[in-house]
């Protein structure tokens, strides 16, 4: 089988376009940034985020720390600005960030993903959403992991794959797998096996979820390639047909 | 192993998994996650080095245990006091 995702165009945007239901909007947080743009990104951050950006052990971790964190605030107060609500975040029980204060009519979802040079952020009304995004490097031990971490369904997936394409068929897996986790609001502190990912033509897919999490038919997976060096997948609710990418140029 | 033993031990680990990252500067009592660059697959990765290297299992209830390297030594070395060092 020829995995072939859907080819995604990213706009550039200066400011965040009306959300309308039904869609979802993947933002691209760039993260270079010069040193005033840095200086100006380091003001809107938290005396938290503050300390924390200088706990890093280079000064590109710090860098990319200040930007993500800098440019998230600024596009979720984009959202949040119409409606007349501050910015303030909320975290459940399993660390997942919330906006604080919204009221279920406006209710604005998001979550982010970063590795590397790569800082992703979706964004959508009124349903949960997860995103993962991974750096596409060689890891030796896929198998292993996916012996240890993946279900039996999932490691036959990869293996039934060209050897050349197994490391990408992981990648689509465990992109599938931290994508649906972090839409559910746990993550994968519980087990990587709570959902079972698929592979289809068009990239992952969900096949099965633990019933506690909810039913496996209001969830989608959508893989796609923001980069040619990085897998990333989206996991919304069915109802969403439409997803914008957005390539950030606020800030 | 010694708690300082199981403190390089990790040290080379984690060598291994983030090559670019300064290791000489690693604070013990900071989340590896707030000084590294280190994502769950990489950390998953620790996991699995642990057991290829030394035959230790640690059950997924235990990852929290492996947050900073403190906590990693402390939870480590009751588990490996009996294997010895590399020479």
């Amino acid at each position: 089988m020829k995995i072939r995702v859907p080819h995604i165009e990213w706009s550039e945007a200066e400011s965040a376009p009306p959300l309308e239901p039904g869609t979802a909007h993947v933002w691209q947080l760039p993260m270079e940034a010069s040193e005033s743009q840095l200086r100006d990104h380091v003001q809107r951050l938290s005396a938290e985020e503050q300390a924390q950006a200088y706990r890093f052990v280079r000064p590109e971790l710090t860098r990319r720390y200040i930007t993500r964190r800098s440019l998230l605030r600024v596009v979720l107060e984009q959202y949040l600005r119409p409606l007349g609500m501050p910015l303030a975040f909320r975290f459940n029980n399993f660390g997942k960030p919330y906006l604080d204060g919204a009221s279920p009519a406006a209710r604005i979802l998001f979550n982010t993903s970063q590795t590397h040079e790569m800082a992703l952020m979706a964004v959508c009304r009124e349903h949960e959403i997860g995103i993962d995004v991974e750096y596409l490097r060689p890891i030796s031990e896929f198998r292993q992991l996916g012996k240890r971490f993946f279900t039996d369904a999932e490691q036959q997936e990869i293996l039934s794959m060209p050897e050349e394409k197994q490391l990408h068929a992981f990648f689509w897996i465990w992109t599938g797998k931290e994508a649906i986790l972090k839409a559910c609001g746990i993550g994968i502190s519980t087990g990587l096996k709570r959902a079972s990912i698929g592979i289809r033509e068009n990239g992952p897919h969900l096949d099965r979820l633990d019933r506690d999490l909810g039913d496996v038919r209001n969830w989608e997976l959508r893989g796609f390639l923001p980069h040619e060096d990085y897998q990333a997948t989206l996991a919304t609710h069915s109802s969403i047909h439409q997803l914008q990418f957005l390539k950030c140029r606020v800030g | 192993m010694t708690p300082a033993e199981i403190r390089e031990e990790i040290l080379d680990i984690l060598g291994d998994i983030a090559p670019d990252e300064d290791l000489s500067t690693l604070k013990d009592d900071v989340a590896f996650r707030d000084q590294l660059e280190l994502d769950s697959m990489d950390f998953l990765d620790i996991v699995m080095e642990l057991r290829k290297r030394h035959r230790i299992q640690i059950p997924e209830e235990d990852y929290g245990n492996l947050a900073s390297m403190a906590s990693t030594v402390a939870y480590l070395t009751p588990r490996m006091k009996d294997i010895a060092p590399k020479s």
